[in-house]
Formats: C-alpha cells, structure tokens, sequence
C-alpha cells in the first residue's frame, strides 16, 4: 500500500487541471466527425442527439466526481480493499482495455483529419507516422505532466474555438434548425447510441481519483466543466448544421469546414489554418490522453515502473493497428457504431456507478 | 620561533613561479619583514603605504599584537598555514611573515587589473541604471550592496575549479529565499571537480541535472539592478569571478521575455512590448517553416495575390523550396557568426559583402528567391527581440524547418506538442519551467505575459515559495 501512497505523490494533478481537460480535451475529441455522424441520422435535430449523449454522461461523470469525494485513495486501491488484488486486476485490465479501444476511433479520425486539412493531396499513412514519436514521448509522463498540458492547451483552445465560431457566424442560417422537432426521435436516438462510444470522460475521472485533493465543492465544479464542454459541443453542432443544413452529414471534419466562408479569408488567405493547427496541438493532447490512462492502468496492474517500455509497447500496437486500419474507417465507425459501441459506453458508465458502492479505505495519513 | 628565511622558502618552493615576488624590510628598530605577494594581481601601493610605512615603527621585542594594532590595512586577518598561505598569495592578497614569530598575516592587497563599470553591450536601456557587471568579482559585490543594504543579503564565497581556484559568490536574501536553496546551488556547484572555470557558463551547466538541454537551466543577467531585482524576489545569484555575467536560480522561461525596462515603463506599454516579443519569437522560429511547408504541402496557407508574387520570384529557381531555405539559412548563420568573430573594420566590410553583393547578386542569378531572402531575414531580426534565448531559438529553427521540409505543416504541429510536452515536465530547483502558465498560477501571471502595475505587483511570485510573501506594503 505504501507504493501506492508514493506513487500518488509523482503522480498528482489538481482540480483546475481536470476542469480543464474536462473542458478543452472533451471538446476538442468531438470536433470532427462527431456532428457530421449525428446529422445522418438526426438531421436537424443532432444537438439532440448530443444533448441526450451529453446529459446522460454527465451523470457518470457526476458519479465519478461524486465517488472521488468520499475517499483519497485511488480507483485501484479501492478495489484492492473492496475486491481483493486479483479481482481488482482483472477489473483494471478490463478498463485498460477500454482506455486503448476508446483511442483507436479518435486516432484513425486524426489520421483523416491530418491528410486532408495538412496536405494539398491526400498523402498515404506515412505522413501520419510521426504522431506516434509524439505519443510514445507523452503517454510515459505521468499525471502532473497530463494536468500542465491542459493548463497550457485551455487558453489554446479558447482562443481557437472562439476564432472559429466567429468567423463561422457570416454563413449561419438558424431557420435550417426549424422546426426543432422534425426528426422522429427514434432517428435522434439512433444518432445518440452510434456517437455514444466517444463518451469515457467517466472513466477518465476514475483513473485521476486519489490523485487529486479534493476539496468541497469540487464535484459540482467538475460535473459544470463536463457539462460546459457539453454545451460548447451542442452549439457547435447548430452552428455546423445552420451552416450546411441538408449537407452536413458529407461534410466531414466539421471543425475545418465552418470557417471557409468568412470573407477575410478572401483577402488574406486561409488563415483559418492557423487557427485549426494551434486547435491540433490541444487535439494531440487530447487523444493521447486515453493512451495515458490505459499506460496507467498497465502499471497499477502489472507493478512495472518502466512508463517508457508500456508507452513504447502500447503504441507498437497502436501503430500495427492503425496500418491494419488504413483505408477502413468506414469499417470501423460502423464496428463502433454498432453493439460494440454501446457495450464500451455500458462499461465506461458502469465503472463510476460501481465506483459508488465499494469500499472508501481509511484516510491517507 | 620561527625564521623568516625557512618561512619564505617553505612558500616558494610551493609557489615556485617568478611572478611570486617576495619583498623584504626591516623596521627602524631592527625587526625583519617579508611580504610574498603574486606580481600584477596584489596592489603594491597599498603593500607600501598601508603596510611597510606603518611597520617602520616596530622596535626588535614587540610582540605580535602589537605589530598587528600597527597594520593600517583594513583588512588584515590571521594566517592558518602555509597551504592557506599559498592560496591567498595566489588569490592575489600578500602573506606577511614576521622573523621569529610563528603567526603570520593575510593582507587584503587584491587588485586584478580589469576594466571599470560600463553599460553592457548585451543589456542596453534607453531608460533606467546603465551600470553593468565587470569581470571583477569585488567590483560586482559592490554593485549588489549598493543596491540592496540590508543585513540579510548573504553572500557565500566558495572556490571552484582545480587549478583555477576561481571565486564564486552564492548571493540571497535570508529572509526570504526558499530555506534550503541557497545550500542545494552550493552542493550542486561543489559536488563537480574541474580544473579551470573561465566563465560562468561553466557554472551555468553545473546548476542543471541536464546540462545537454537546449533549454537553459539558469538565468544570466549583466546588469546589477535585474541581478538584485530577482534576488529580492527570492531567486539566489550566482557571480562568477572572470565573469561579467551573473546567473540566477530558480529560472522560468518566461524571464527571458522580460526586459529590466519593462519595469520602468508604464506597465500598458511593458505589456505590448512583451506580447511583442512573443510573437516575434513564435513568427522568427516557424515562419521559415510555414514558408516551405506552404510551398511544399499546403499551397492554400499563402493568400492567392502573394502566391502569384511568389510564385513568380520562385519560377526559374534550381533550388527545391526547402533546399533554397536551408541555403539561405546557412548564409545568414555564416554571415552572423563571421561578422562576431572579424575585426570591427573587415566587419564592415563584411556585412556590405553579405547584404548586397551576396544577396543581391544571388537574387539577380537566379539562385535565390527574393521571399526567402525577406523570410529568413525578417526572421533573424524577430529572433533578437529575445536575445537571451537566441542560441535556443536559432537551433529550434532549424529543427522546424527539418520538419516543415520532410512531414509539412503536421510536422510543425507535433513538434511543437513535443516541445510543449517536454517543457512541462522541466523543473529549475522545484520551480517548473513554463510557470506561471503550466501550471498556472493567476497571481504569478500578473508579470507574466502581462505586466500589471507596481501596486498588483505587491506579493513575490507564489511558485518560487519564499518565506516572506510580500515585497510591497501600502501604509
């Protein structure tokens, strides 16, 4: 137990670190092909279809914002003391599974991102490849080094997202959303349960309890931020769908897509460019961060040190599957999409939920 | 009892160089002096008028408290042993042995010839102190206590280096330095063993656990009011003697963007110029980058009437974008570092070579585009708004055009996110590197990016935890 407590120590980040992460990571995972995907079944009703996604995450996240409060020992710890070691072994491995498949979506999308927003011609993978020497680099630091990235990535994101929703205000037609209630809600609720694999922000929480101090006050604080993030999403998607209306569901990278109109452009070039290479620094952080957490996970488990040879062994994987995958996107939204999704989402809610019920531990000295 | 002439013996054949001078004297009243000092460093002046003047007096059975009451000098201490002896001689002070006393004298004669306090030529200001560090190590502690008076600045001398013996002042305010600071820069700078310390960026390397880092670990300072301005925020300073650059620890990125005039300015004005800076640095390591990776990869980055201009200044180039960059690179680091090193006439000269005959005539050839030249010029200049990290920035700029050139724009994303990442997790003594914007810290950023007024400035920075919190109190 005295390695856990020392552990903690190298491992800590603060509240504010993950309001942000909550905010600025969250946001920035459902930027590109999130409103597309809920537009080709929900129409003008996606922003329902992310507020039913939204809303009912955020009570998971309440969950595991509320279960951090009522103990300072970690995720693991608490299940060690609950379960014993080798069920709490087998329930993170479990989790560390989840963190690596909730990556691979976000990572091919980045792929697709990057060959079409950085290069005049759509190049093969190998332009991509360097993401990885990135990721290897980050996924070995640990949680203070997670929280210092958001810290630096917040303002980032602010100033690049409201950049963005400025200069996407020139082309927007509200009528498009009209009449709000068009779609039939079994459409918007099929749209909610294809996207609702991206939603682990739950687990992400988990992963961070008893390795931030919590204060009164701090659940409510974290369960805003998500919702926050949330809101900042939904009025994404209006704008996007009051921009292209009938269109959105094929115009894909929506983040890319709504500042073309803005009549600076015509002047000064595309310098909504900038704008979407300063958000890519925040998006790398952001998808690397599931990567770090399933790291995490594979050393509570196993007791191995060595963050460098799990970062490494990590994104081989990564690397093979992301060669497997190329040119089967579409293959793989669907797997996604589909019972696999659902079944992800189901485990990532299911963990804060039983985070609720087991044992707190005596308090660290 | 001890004779003089065994004493003066025993120090020579340590001190075997014939610079060592030994001067004998005897009193009116028969007693017999010798004074060894080092020949150039100790002040002979002083020797005659503070010490062998006085001592003419002495009559044959004085004791010896008697010969010290008559020392004129003020600074006279007892000698130990020979060994201590050597090292004061050579130190440039005079060992005073007496005939037929075993103690002996230390005189404080040092006086190493050097130059007198000037501006210095890397810190200019237009407003505020123009005095600057010296070689001399004395000179500079001066400098400091002229400014700050208070007993609580502690000065800590060491000697570093084998055979230089060089001095080193550990500089702090006790009181309000972190405790346990000043102790941990001492046994980071003492636990290395190395023969010669002509600089302190020798030093500068000792303060680091990562002395092969392109980013420093130590902030230099040659002016004496920036140097006393960061020590009485908490910071410990280090004067290296031979050197007119002072460092300070614990160092964060940010204090190479602050300039001593900031602070004499109005604080709106110190603001834009800050923020200037910064964008200068950003635009003066990417823009070379953007440059070709525009060229390269994403066309649509150039607004379309400046992609016609360019695209007719770069049609009939040989050189692929990237290759004309680097070449162009390549002639400015050349004409940079010759134009340092070539004497101030051949300089001159130099740099009408360079700018007109090269450039020009390299445009006129057709061997080089006029927007690289503008490019890789404008990018120089950006540069120098931040002359402190200027060997970080030119090094970074390469490596981004590395990048730009091979991956394109997504290759300056991600080193960009790999710099960021690696500089987050970079600490100077416990303080990170980036604070206070990772992690962030809202009362520190009040002279951050921003400078707020001197009254917001009334606490001292929260990251460097100093014992005392409050530097500015409203009675």
């Amino acid at each position: 137990m005295q390695a856990f407590v020392q552990s903690t120590g190298e491992n800590k980040i603060n509240v504010r670190q993950i309001c942000f992460i909550l905010i600025a990571f969250n946001v920035c995972g459902k930027l590109l092909l999130f409103p597309n995907n809920l537009s080709y079944y929900a129409g003008n009703g996606l922003w329902l279809a992310a507020l039913i996604d939204f809303a009912v995450h955020t009570l998971s996240v309440w969950a595991a914002a509320y279960a951090c409060s009522k103990s300072d020992k970690t995720f693991y710890q608490r299940l060690v003391i609950t379960f014993g070691k080798v069920p709490a072994k087998i329930i993170f491995s479990l989790l560390a599974l989840l963190f690596f498949a909730a990556a691979i979506v976000p990572i091919n999308e980045q792929k697709l991102y990057v060959q079409e927003i950085f290069y005049d011609t759509i190049p093969s993978l190998i332009p991509f490849l360097p993401f990885f020497i990135f990721s290897i680099y980050a996924v070995q630091k640990r949680f203070s080094n997670t929280g210092r990235a958001a810290d630096i990535c917040f303002p980032i994101f602010i100033a690049c997202f409201l950049a963005l929703i400025i200069s996407s205000f020139t082309e927007i037609n509200l009528s498009h959303l009209l009449p709000v209630f068009n779609e039939p809600i079994n459409n918007v609720l099929k749209s909610s349960l294809s996207n609702i694999f991206r939603f682990n922000e739950s687990a992400i929480l988990l992963a961070f309890m008893g390795h931030f101090k919590y204060k009164k006050g701090d659940c409510t604080k974290i369960t805003l931020s998500y919702a926050l993030g949330g809101v900042l999403v939904i009025f994404f998607c209006i704008l996007f769908y009051c921009v292209y209306a009938t269109l959105s569901p094929d115009q894909f990278f929506a983040v890319s897509k709504t500042s073309i109109f803005f009549s600076a452009i015509n002047v000064i070039g595309r310098i909504d460019f900038i704008v979407l290479y300063a958000l890519e620094i925040v998006m790398v952080f952001a998808v690397v961060l599931n990567l770090q957490l399933c790291r995490y996970c594979l050393e509570e488990i196993t007791g191995y040190k060595n963050s460098m040879v799990l970062s490494l062994a990590i994104n081989g994987v990564l690397i093979v599957l992301t060669v497997i995958l190329d040119h089967k996107f579409g293959e793989l939204q669907k797997l996604y999409g589909g019972v696999f999704g659902i079944i992800i989402f189901a485990a990532f809610t299911l963990l804060p939920a039983l985070s609720l019920t087991i044992k707190k531990g005596a308090k660290n000295k | 009892m001890a004779n003089l002439d065994a004493r003066i013996k025993e120090v020579k054949s340590i001190l075997t160089s014939q610079d060592i001078l030994v001067f004998e004297f005897v009193s009116e009243g028969g007693k017999r002096f010798a004074a060894i000092y080092a020949d150039g460093v100790a002040d002979k002046v002083t020797l005659g008028e503070l010490v062998v003047k006085p001592l003419r007096a002495v009559r044959k059975d004085d004791v010896i408290k008697v010969i010290k009451r008559l020392l004129a000098s003020p600074e006279v201490k007892d000698g130990k042993d020979t060994n201590s002896a050597v090292e004061e001689i050579s130190d440039g002070n005079a060992a005073l042995f007496i005939d037929g006393e075993s103690e002996f004298f230390i005189i404080g004669l040092k006086k190493p010839p050097g130059r007198t306090v000037a501006e210095p030529p890397t810190q200019i200001a237009v407003k505020g102190p123009r005095e600057g560090f010296t070689e001399d190590i004395k000179t500079n502690l001066g400098l400091i206590r002229k400014r700050i008076k208070t007993p609580n600045l502690q000065i800590k001398n060491i000697k570093v280096g084998k055979q230089s013996q060089t001095n080193v002042a550990i500089c702090y305010i006790q009181g309000i330095c972190k405790k346990g600071l000043a102790e941990k820069v001492e046994e980071q700078i003492l636990n290395k063993e190395i023969d010669v310390i002509p600089d302190s960026s020798y030093i500068a390397r000792f303060l680091t656990k990562k002395p092969r880092s392109l980013f420093k670990r130590s902030a230099t300072s040659e002016k004496p009011d920036i140097f006393c301005a960061k020590v009485s925020e908490g910071r410990v300073g280090i004067i290296v003697d031979g050197s007119p650059i002072a460092l300070t620890v614990p160092y964060m990125l940010i204090e190479d963007f602050q300039s001593g005039e900031d602070y004499y300015i109005e604080s709106h004005r110190a603001t834009i110029i800050r923020l200037l800076r910064l964008l200068s640095l950003l635009v003066g390591i990417l823009l070379p980058a953007f440059y070709i990776a525009a060229q390269l990869f994403k066309i649509q980055l150039i607004p379309l009437k400046l992609l016609l201009k360019i695209s007719s200044s770069v049609s009939g180039i040989p050189l692929s974008p990237s290759i004309e960059m680097f070449l162009t690179l390549f002639v400015l680091e050349v004409l940079n570092e010759a134009s340092i090193r070539m004497p101030k006439y051949v300089g001159l000269a130099l740099s009408v070579v360079g700018a007109l005959v090269l450039g020009d005539t390299a445009v006129k050839a057709g061997i080089i585009s006029t927007p690289a030249i503008i490019i890789v010029a404008f990018s120089a200049i950006c540069l120098y708004t931040v002359p402190d990290l200027i060997e970080t920035t030119t090094t970074l700029r390469w490596l981004y055009l590395i990048v730009a050139g091979s991956v394109g724009t997504f290759g300056i994303v991600l080193l960009s996110a790999l710099i960021i990442c690696y500089l987050i997790s970079e600490r100077s003594y416990g303080v990170p590197l980036v604070s206070p914007f990772a992690p962030l810290i809202l009362s520190d950023l009040k002279d951050g990016a921003f400078k707020s007024g001197i009254f917001s400035l009334s606490k001292r920075p929260k990251v460097l935890k100093t014992q005392n919190k409050v530097r500015l109190k409203i009675k």
